[in-house]
């Protein structure tokens, strides 16, 4: 049967992963400001660009910027690797730099709309240019569509390997909500929290796609704005991403 | 670790819930365009659509209304699960021939 092979398979490598990740030995990186779906659209290719930057009236987290270009392409229905090109970071009253590369995997495990929520789980090993720690982060993802409705729920732990790492874990979960007015039009809402960094962050978020006409080829955009819910927050993280889906 | 027993207990509860005898219905692509057109379903219960693509070129078979995106190569099949729907008529469309691929759920 199908299904089983499918989710063995996909159980089986993000097992592995699993195991990697917490038998070995963590502070988390850059912040990531996105709400990844379990869906893997076999056959599809990616390429895209995401980033943040972030306006605060105190100078510790004013002018913070990061940036991400990636290359995906799902092989089967069940798994996309991406490929993180160039990570770009900028810390406050810093200059910018290229901090290393990214290698993540999402992995379907079960068919959108088969079961009340739609499961996945992202896998991924981020290596830092000139040495030091590897990143390692695991996690659940969960999305449940109705009707025009979507959400998306992810759930992320994090550890650093390598040498120099520390043994801690650190988890993060976010939330998107978005309602689809058209193809082009998706407004809606995402959340973010880190508890490790006593962070809590939330704001509007709009996102949508168009066909290229004559082309099997989409471009899809996402920009938003998230408010800090606490004072450890950053004030605005305005985060916006780019891409091109096509097979 | 409880949180990888969270993470377990989620995804045994996620295979538990397991959908039962899911209606079935057809649809085929051919010269980039949807037969039939116009598909009935029932409405507030779980469907599953099997989608043939009957032409030498991919398609995307994609709804906005009901959220679901899904390419069928040439000469194959996919299953879509939809729903469970309210009564009303829900638009889908193929991507990549939007000019003539285009049909409609008719939930009732
Ligand atoms: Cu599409």
């Amino acid at each position: 049967m199908r299904f089983i092979s499918r989710t063995t398979a996909a159980t089986t490598v993000a097992t592995l992963f699993a195991v990697v990740a917490f038998g070995v030995a963590g502070r988390a990186h850059a912040d990531d400001f996105i709400v990844y779906s379990p869906h893997v659209i076999a056959g599809q290719s990616e390429i895209e660009l995401r980033g943040y930057g972030i306006t605060d009236g105190r100078s510790e987290y004013d002018g913070e910027r990061a940036a991400e270009l990636s290359v995906a392409h799902a092989f089967t229905g069940w798994w996309k690797p991406e490929l993180y090109l160039a990570e770009y970071e900028k810390e406050p009253g810093a200059g910018g730099k290229l901090v290393g590369y990214e290698f993540e995997n999402t992995f379907q495990f079960t068919e959108p709309g088969e079961y009340w929520a739609d499961l996945g789980l992202l896998a991924s090993y981020g290596h830092p240019k000139g040495g030091g720690p590897g990143e390692l982060e695991v996690g659940p993802l969960i999305e449940k569509t109705v009707g025009r409705f979507d959400h998306r729920v992810n759930l992320i732990w994090e550890r650093h390997i390598g040498a120099g790492a520390e043994s801690k874990t650190e988890f993060r979960y976010s939330y998107a909500g978005t309602y689809a007015v058209s193809k082009a039009f998706r407004p809606g809402i995402e959340a973010y929290g880190r508890p490790d960094d006593h962070a809590y962050q939330a704001g509007p978020v709009v996102a949508g796609e168009w066909h290229v006409p004559h082309t099997m080829g989409n471009v899809e955009y996402r920009v938003g704005v998230l408010l800090g819910i606490n004072a450890a927050a950053p004030r605005h993280t305005w985060v916006a991403q780019l891409e091109y889906e096509f097979f | 670790m409880n949180r990888l027993a969270l993470a377990a207990v989620l995804l045994l509860w996620s295979f538990a819930a397991r959908a039962t005898d899911v209606p079935e219905f057809h649809l085929a692509i051919q010269d980039h365009a949807y037969q039939p057109a116009e598909l009935k379903v029932p409405a507030g219960t779980k469907v599953k659509l099997v989608i043939e693509n009957r032409d030498a070129s991919p398609e995307e078979f994609e709804s906005t209304e009901f959220n679901r995106e899904k390419i069928v190569l040439p000469n194959s099949t996919i299953t879509v699960y939809v729903g469970p729907l309210k009564p009303g008529s829900y638009r889908f469309f193929g991507d990549f021939h939007q000019d003539t691929a285009q049909g409609r759920l008719i939930v009732e």
